[in-house]
């Protein structure tokens, strides 16, 4: 899925071409937006939903990949939110393996399974319209330091040599192992394609080095100007900001559940 | 463990990256200034480039090493996390910043853990576990009397890789109660965390240990000298870490069995943030006088309880030991 | 930077180099390289091809006297030399270490002191060159081998170096590839050392050769006489028998 998200990222559409620094702030205020909102507020949260929406059918890509991606990494939000009904003090209103279970609770778990898919959401859309070197010079733009940036693009450009590596060498003991192995054997044999791992990238490491050394480098990694943000961008930053002024807004009127 | 964002509230969440970026500066402060350092005894090959591309390429390896599985217990596997690995290896400082660039990189591209869950989770898994890791292994690898007990400084990579996480995990159901969202209790909650990164510490320390053990027979040493932190930064770590073992729980654990429940009921619907608030204020003066009464901790009940309440105060002793064992021992 | 001036670029006089293992590599090397002069490095595997570009690119130091541009290679010197050098490394990924394709390439104009926007020319341009028909915004590592070796090449033109150093260029690439590559090498108005087995590939980019083995010079000459030399190639294991 990542490699699908990768490759979303590189179509073109209207959000495709937005400044990267002016995706990532929206996706932050609207984050912030979302989380604030009381979770039992369920109906109200499902507003927000306006907005990935919005985004995905702008930008033109496939619902389906987003819908997956979202389910698949669920599971470990709604394990630690199932135990919430059991917690939450109010009205109960069942009672399961003799606990009961509270409209409170469920109502809290509900509002914040919503919050976790419209935040996904919109980290989704952000991910499959923006190349990861843009996004990186979007942080950049935003304000994270350079020290971690840099450290950043050098683990996004060696990561997936490095995974292919292990893909390999796993293979190549998979092979070799005609099917379970006992505990002592398989924890040698990982520890092994650990230890060749690293040898490999210290080695590569320093093959880097020796690289950025003939290429001048003097200790100050230089970036190229990335492009000005424009009216579009601007326009799309207000755009979001009343988005989500208008939904907390809506979310906070007293409403009674 | 990665926290969502649904989990945490602003008084969590702000304050936890506030820390978190104050941490990672002063690392990258360090970093910097042993660079230059490095840099001024030069040498005639390789240049400048000193160590941004190598810690480039490490950031890619610990995020590779977690793909590969270790079996830890019959049906379970563990992978590496490697804050504890990186910073025998390389100091706390570069581990910091290493694990933060991961855990970026995992939110990004795998949604792994929430964007405004960073500065929490850069706390729990890369600046705590590597401080900790790093701090625990100077003493138990290079001080009297535990060096010795310790043979070939496996025993304390283990150690210090297993406690490095669980510190780490620690941190998790407060930052959670803390921010009030959820209604979950702290005591379950801790029981299940200690629980799980016990064993999680487990495969930790076995791999730390086994990737060690493999990258000296392989690399020479010369080209990955451990680190070596000073004597007094070990030691305030150590009294920081036993302070918020210590201090911490005795906020939240209360001599009146009733205080957590008292509170989450006020909460009802008035909303969660006074939940938060109430429980410190209401109940700090008995909690003073015993942190753990009767060997429990309110909101669980029976043996989990006292379970908990010992594990808490092994390592609140572990913690003074060390410490005396510091002020009184000398450094080899 | 022109030190004689019958314009030799390199001079190697009475070089060794061992490994601190003990293992020699280069023994008592002489060679010589005249500017516009393209050689090929030939010989078989641990003759010590690679080793002596790397101690070129300052990287690896024996004793013997070295001199490039007109200057003694060592500390002092060593900086303004790489700026007159190109290295291709075997592993493009070593050297393609930046995440998109035109970063690489601006690296080296970057370092120069150029500013961004003529960095970006510069880049473009060179890319044109080579022949790179791809976007400049593409990311390295979803390119194919030929396609890092392509970038890799711009990578080190950009700089517009004087030398270039090139490391087995032609490894692993299909016919296709490899014929590509000739072609943009031989359109350099650059001096070349070219460490290779591939015998079709330097007769097309390279004007004399030099054949090492064990770390000594065994035979030199103009790329047509030592390519022909088939009695010579087979003592120095460069002609396969598969009888």
């Amino acid at each position: 899925m990542k490699f699908l998200f990768e490759h979303l990222s590189q179509c073109s559409s209207i959000v495709h071409s937005l400044d990267a620094r002016v995706k990532v702030a929206a996706t932050l205020i609207f984050t912030v937006a979302v989380v604030s909102v009381p979770s039992h507020h369920v109906g109200h949260l499902f507003l927000f939903f306006a907005w990935p929406a919005g985004m995905i059918a702008a930008s033109r890509l496939p619902l389906s990949p987003f819908v997956w991606r979202a389910l698949a990494l669920s599971p470990f939000i709604l394990l630690v939110v199932v135990f919430n009904p059991f917690f939450e003090q109010g009205r109960v209103v069942a009672s399961i393996l003799g606990l009961p279970v509270t409209l409170e609770g469920l109502l809290t778990s509900a509002g914040i399974m919503v919050k976790f898919f419209a935040t996904m959401g919109v980290m989704l859309v952000l991910m499959a319209t923006t190349p990861f070197p843009a996004l990186i010079g979007g942080i950049r733009g935003l304000g994270v330091p350079a020290f971690l940036t840099h450290q950043i693009a050098f683990l996004y450009r060696y990561l997936f040599i490095l995974l292919s590596q292990v893909r390999t060498m796993k293979r190549a003991r998979d092979t070799r192992s005609y099917g379970r192995l006992p505990a002592r054997v398989a924890i040698r044999s990982a520890a092994s394609i650990l230890g060749v791992l690293f040898v490999r990238t210290l080695e590569t490491g320093e093959r880097v080095e020796l690289a950025m050394a003939l290429r001048g480098f003097d200790g100050t990694l230089r970036d190229l100007e990335t492009r000005r943000a424009g009216p579009a961008d601007g326009l799309f930053l207000l755009l979001a900001v009343a988005f989500c002024v208008f939904c907390w807004w809506m979310a906070h009127e007293r409403l009674v559940i | 463990m990665h926290l969502a964002d649904q989990l945490l509230s602003a008084k969590i969440y702000l304050p936890a990256a506030a820390a978190a970026v104050a941490g990672l500066s002063y690392c990258a402060a360090r970093v910097r200034r042993d660079e230059r350092r490095d840099m001024e005894e030069g040498g005639f090959l390789g240049g400048a480039a000193g160590s941004i591309p190598l810690m480039g390429v490490m950031g890619a390896f610990v995020f590779a090493a977690q793909m590969v599985n270790f079996p830890v217990l019959p049906g379970t596997s563990g992978h590496l996390g490697g804050a504890v690995l990186l910073a025998i290896l390389f100091g706390p400082f570069h581990a910091s910043i290493l694990m933060a660039s991961i855990l970026i990189v995992q939110c990004l591209i795998f949604q792994d853990g929430g964007l405004l869950a960073l500065g929490a989770n850069i706390l729990n898994m890369g600046i705590v576990p590597a401080f900790v890791g790093a701090a625990l292994y100077q003493m138990l690898a290079f001080r009297r009397p535990f060096g010795r007990a310790f043979p070939g400084q496996q025993g304390a990579a283990f150690m210090a890789a297993w406690l490095g996480v669980l510190s780490g995990a620690l941190l998790v159901p407060f930052q959670v109660v803390y921010a009030g969202v959820t209604s979950l209790p702290l005591g379950g909650f801790l029981a299940v965390m200690i629980g799980v990164h016990a064993v999680i510490g487990l495969a930790e320390g076995l791999i730390t240990v086994a990737v060690l053990k493999f990258i000296k027979q392989l690399y020479p040493l010369r080209a990955i000298g451990e680190h070596r932190m000073g004597a007094s930064g070990a030691v305030t770590l150590l009294l920081v870490v036993a302070l918020l073992i210590g201090g911490g729980l005795s906020i939240f654990a209360s001599g009146d069995p009733d205080g957590l429940e008292k509170a989450v009921a006020m909460s009802g619907h008035a909303g969660p943030e006074q939940a938060g608030e109430a429980d410190p204020q209401q109940t700090k003066e008995p909690a003073l006088s015993s942190p753990l009464p009767d060997y429990t901790v309110p909101g669980v009940g029976g043996v989990v309880s006292t379970a908990l309440a010992g594990l808490t105060g092994t390592l609140g002793c572990f913690a003074i030991v060390l410490l005396l064992s510091y002020l009184t021992g000398r450094a080899r | 930077m022109n030190g004689s001036s019958s314009e030799t670029l390199v001079e190697i006089e009475g070089y060794s180099f061992a490994y601190h293992t003990g293992t020699p590599v280069v023994h008592d090397l002489n060679l010589e390289l005249a500017r516009g002069e393209r050689l090929a490095l030939l010989g078989p595997n641990g003759a010590g091809k690679s080793t002596l570009l790397l101690v070129l690119a300052g990287f690896l130091r024996g004793h013997g006297r070295i001199e490039i541009f007109g200057r003694p290679l060592q500390r002092g010197t060593i900086a303004a030399i790489r700026k007159g050098l190109g290295f291709l490394f075997q592993n493009p990924d070593d050297q393609l270490f930046m995440p998109t394709v035109i970063d690489n390439v601006a690296f080296g104009p970057l370092n120069l002191g150029m500013d961004t926007k003529a960095a970006r020319e510069r880049s473009l341009e060179v890319l044109r060159f080579v022949g790179f028909q791809e976007s400049s915004s593409r990311l390295a590592h979803h390119l194919s081998l030929g396609q890092k070796r392509l970038v890799a090449l711009a990578a080190i033109l950009a700089t517009e170096p004087e030398l270039l150093l090139l490391d087995e260029p032609s490894a692993f690439l299909d016919p296709r590839g490899r014929a590509r590559l000739a072609r943009v090498v031989q359109e350099l108005d650059v001096s070349l050392v070219v460490a290779s087995h591939d015998l079709e590939f330097v007769r097309h980019t390279c004007t004399t050769a030099v054949v090492l083995d064990q770390g000594r010079v065994v035979a030199r000459g103009p790329i047509g006489e030592v390519l022909d030399d088939d009695e010579l190639l087979a003592k120095a294991g460069l002609r396969a028998d598969f009888t």
